[in-house]
């Protein structure tokens, strides 16, 4: 009997071990094992600079060469320095314009000769247009490389402005600009910007009216003059990496684009004036078929050359960097469940920058959503939830596991160096001193930064979505709100 | 410092588009002239399978120290019932909770306190979830997804807060632009009473009626190990995720998954369908019938596409917009699946008033190309534009990882796009025009239009 009673027990014994290993897996999982593995610090990672080569030609032009032959292929990027920042009132959206005239044709091929070129060729040219400069991206197989440089080439110096194609793509733009009064997105960023930015280039962009008005009265000669002013060869870096022989390159560079002289004509750049009647406001724009309210709340912040500007992103990465662990989405998503995204960005312009965070939820809870955006930048402001040197520490570890792959490729490390070098007087080693900064920072300086520059109380919203539903919450709270009814 | 954050705030992006226009002869033969074999350099890797059916893809590449690891699980969308839609993308969401072991957040909180990223994303036929770690993170990926294979946490009120999330997902990525909504009334037209009819979103009803019980049932019978596919690329060998695999999956049984039939109704007829939206611009979609993904003439279909709608030189480009000025913009794409799925060829008529001429001018096209085939400079065209692809696909292992994953996922064929280039390198013109002719017929196409509310378009 005792040993029957001894095998009835160690059967129990096995039996609940299985059921046990079956609800735990192959492993003992639990939250001190996974933490166990979770124990790793990433290295400082260093950015190996290329070993490049400048090529400057007399209209200062400038080239930053280096090779890569670990694939066949040849890239290139760069930067005009000007666009955006150069319209006015009377011609606000002519760079986009411009830009993508300058793609279409030029005075050596036709609108459809260049694409063929471009499509026998398998090449890729592309022009951005940025706040305060245009970005050039392209690339092909290193087999086409002269071929790429002939088409930077014919859109850089010869744009034809004059043609069928101009006047096809000017009442495209009007369309396309039509349309984005039907778009909550385009909507939220014109009521929004326009209001940040007021009577500055900056704004333009944004001002789908003003761009109509252009449109409406614009001609060739109008974009041709844009295009002498703006675009001069002083102005252009670009570097260029690939599989590549440097001196027939450099040969080649030199015959495209020696000849090609400045104007001499300066442009003003103004900084933009902050407007503080727009301090607290709430602006609704009516969009009665939307079924959510699409918020941005925001003011003005500074620009490229904040000094702060390194802390200030580590803070602003664990205060809303979209990330799961970041603080607004802990809170608006995890434990509210309001929204499905929310982020807090920074955009830096050289003329006076914006700070804002883009969320959209169920237009009835548009205002505890601007309450709980707000009260969480006040538990950091107030310091009631100073950062933790946890959530510095894993946003640091992380810039460090995804810093290397962000440079990766040597076109990438030499698209920021001249960016840097060209425009901030940066130096070659700006990445590894960037490493450098932020690997260095303490929770207490990166807490009393973001606290000192972040201003939940003069936050700017715009709301897109349907008033019906949108309103009587505001009403209820006493609160005023501007509708405009789009 | 823009690269790294876009790097940094990977999300899950579907997408798609545009191109542009024309070609003319002479200048440039010389070039293309002898057209080229296209070549393409096989990456490599190791792939191994547990007894439990669990399948391994290791493709290791040591330029960073981080790798990625993803798990494939073969179930989407074409897989719920009819009024499930929308639970495996649900379920999706669930996986980010907690499981028995790990209490709710602390997925995240792991992955983020190793400088890693995670996410997910679910398609038609697949969901799969992937991280991005430093390579000493390997284990704590590898022991987190084990555990969330089979012990995840069903808990009432995380999951009715989750399905806001969720519908707030829905509002924002599908009923509130205008594309998308509109694509999704045509599409459910178009394959009425079929497994595409829904969205991998789902409908709003279900998502409002999907119960626990439902979601840990689907959970329970589709997360087995012989039912996903684990990839590691990057800074990763072989034998040690072959042993660490053994170590966390290799007790796991494997299930058995009944499939439902996935035939698409029988259409003989063309069908059309208009929906009014609050827009200024229309859109004209046609939506045909295509193979599953590892048909080779999927390959040719590409290249037709490429040809009628998606280059700048291509015809659509060439004669409606730039010509006749009566389109904004055409494009096209497929989604190949592993089972019959679709390929969908949108134009954007310049205002309403031009939508029935741009239909028209549209099927000329596509009977003229029929008529007079392809011409043998855009043939070239198309064929070093892929070469150029394949090629630029080499500078990202974990973009190569993935074709393979998903055709060893979906048809046990790994090398399936091997057969592909040797198929393209032997394709005729003809043939390819042959082939379209096949799939794009008139009889099998829904044409769908997203008009403005208003005649007329609205004028700002």
């Amino acid at each position: 009997m005792k040993n029957f009673n001894n095998i009835i027990f160690y059967i129990l014994i096995i039996v609940l071990t299985l059921s046990l290993s079956v609800s735990a897996g192959p492993k003992n999982f639990s939250p001190d094992f996974f933490r166990e593995l979770a124990d790793v610090v990433n290295e400082k990672p260093r950015i190996e600079i290329p070993d490049y080569e400048i090529l400057e030609l007399d209209n200062g032009m400038k080239f930053y060469l280096a090779r890569d032959r670990s694939l066949p292929i040849f890239e290139i990027r760069g930067y005009i320095d000007g666009g955006k920042i150069n319209e006015s009132s009377n011609n606000a959206g002519i760079t986009s314009l411009m830009t993508e005239i300058m793609l279409l044709a030029t005075e050596n091929y036709g609108e459809s000769e260049l694409s063929v070129f471009k499509e026998l060729n398998a090449l890729s040219l592309n022009l951005g247009t940025g706040s305060d400069r245009i970005s050039i991206s392209g690339n092909s197989l290193n087999t086409e490389s002269s071929e790429l440089i002939t088409l930077l080439t014919e859109v850089l110096r010869r744009p034809k402005f004059e043609g069928n194609h101009f006047k096809r793509t000017v009442k495209e733009y009007q369309q396309l600009y039509r349309q984005q009064f039907y778009d909550d997105s385009a909507l939220l960023n014109m009521h929004f910007f326009k209001n940040i930015y007021g009577d500055h280039p900056y704004g333009y962009s944004y001002n789908y009216n003003l761009i109509l008005d252009f449109l409406n009265q614009v001609d060739s000669e109008v974009v041709n003059d844009f295009y002498q002013k703006v675009i001069e060869p002083e102005d252009i870096v670009i570097a260029v990496s690939g599989d590549f022989e440097v001196e027939k390159i450099k040969e080649k560079l030199r015959k495209s684009f020696s000849n090609w002289e400045n104007n001499k004509e300066e442009l003003d750049k103004n900084y933009v004036d902050v407007n503080s009647e727009i301090h607290q406001k709430i602006i609704v724009v009516n969009k009665a078929d939307a079924t959510q309210a699409n918020m941005r709340m925001g003011y003005n912040f500074y620009t490229s050359k904040y000094p702060k500007r390194i802390p200030f992103m580590m803070g602003n990465r664990i205060f809303g960097s979209g990330s799961f662990n970041s603080r607004l989405m802990e809170n608006l998503r995890s434990d509210k469940g309001y929204v499905y995204g929310i982020n807090a960005q920074t955009r830096y312009n050289d003329y006076g920058g914006a700070y804002f965070i883009n969320l959209s939820l169920q237009p009835e809870k548009a205002l505890a959503g601007m309450k709980a955006v707000k009260k969480e930048m006040l538990k950091i402001k107030n310091k009631k939830e100073p950062f933790k040197k946890e959530e510095l520490f894993e946003n640091i570890n992380l810039y460090n596991a995804v810093f290397p792959k962000a440079y990766q490729h040597q076109i990438d490390v030499l698209d920021e160096i001249i960016y840097q070098k060209e425009f901030y007087n940066h130096s070659d080693n700006y990445l590894n001193n960037f490493i450098k900064q932020y690997n260095g920072l303490e929770v207490e300086e990166v807490q009393k930064i973001f606290a000192e520059d972040i201003y939940p109380n003069i936050l700017f919203t715009v709301i897109v979505g349907p008033k019906e539903k949108i309103l009587p919450q505001f009403e209820k709270a006493g609160i005023d709100v501007e509708v405009i009814d789009n | 410092m823009e690269k790294l954050r876009q790097n940094v705030f990977i999300q899950k992006i579907k997408l798609f588009f545009f191109f542009m226009c024309i070609l003319s002869l002479t200048l440039f033969f010389t070039l293309t002239a002898a057209a080229e074999e296209i070549k393409f350099e096989q990456p490599e890797y190791q792939s191994f399978k547990l007894d439990n059916g669990l399948q391994v893809m290791v493709f290791p590449d040591h330029s960073i120290p981080l790798l990625r690891y993803s798990i494939y699980y073969n179930v989407g969308s074409i897989d719920e019932k009819e009024d499930q839609t929308g639970i495996s993308h649900f379920l999706e969401h669930l996986m980010f909770l907690g499981t028995k072991n790990v209490p709710e957040g602390e997925i995240d909180d792991l992955i983020s306190s190793v400088g890693g990223q995670l996410n997910a994303a679910t398609s038609y036929d697949y969901t799969y979830y992937y991280h991005e770690v430093p390579s000493s993170a390997l284990e704590l990926v590898m022991a987190l997804e084990s555990d969330r294979m089979q012990n995840l946490r069903f808990n009432e009120q995380e999951i009715n807060r989750e399905r806001e999330v969720i519908k707030q997902e829905r509002r924002m990525r599908t009923e509130n632009n205008i594309f998308s909504r509109g694509f999704e009334k045509i599409k459910a037209h178009a394959f009425k009473d079929s497994y595409l009819e829904h969205n991998v979103i789902g409908w709003m009803e279900d998502l409002n009626s999907i119960s626990t019980a439902e979601l840990k049932k689907y959970y329970q019978r589709y997360y087995s190990p012989n039912n996903a596919l684990i990839v590691v690329s990057g800074d990763v060998e072989a034998e040690a995720v072959k042993r660490m695999a053994q170590e966390y999956y290799g007790e796991y049984q494997s299930e058995n998954i009944p499939r439902k039939d996935f035939e698409l109704p029988e259409q003989n007829q063309e069908k059309t369908y208009r929906v009014r939206l609050n827009t200024n611009i229309p859109y004209a979609l046609q939506l045909y019938r295509i193979p599953a993904a590892d048909n080779l003439e999927i390959a040719a279909l590409e290249i037709f596409l490429d040809i009628l709608a998606n280059n700048q030189s291509s015809r659509l480009k060439e004669n409606l917009q730039k010509e006749a000025g009566i389109i904004l913009d055409s494009g096209a794409f497929m989604s190949p699946l592993r089972v019959k799925s679709f390929a969908l060829i949108y134009f954007i008529p310049t205002n309403e008033n031009l939508v029935d001429q741009a239909q028209q001018a549209f099927d000329r096209e596509l009977q003229k190309i029929f008529a007079e085939g392809i011409t043998a400079q855009e043939f070239e065209m198309v064929k070093k534009q892929y070469q150029k692809s394949l090629i630029f696909s080499q500078k990202n292992i974990n973009s190569a990882a993935s074709t393979y994953a998903l055709n060893e996922l979906r048809f046990n064929r790994a090398d399936l796009i091997e057969d592909k280039i040797e198929y393209i390198n032997n394709l005729s013109r003809e043939k390819v025009v042959q082939i379209a002719q096949k799939y794009f017929k008139q009889s099998q196409r829904t044409r769908g239009y997203i008009l403005p509310k208003i005649k007329g378009g609205a004028q700002q």
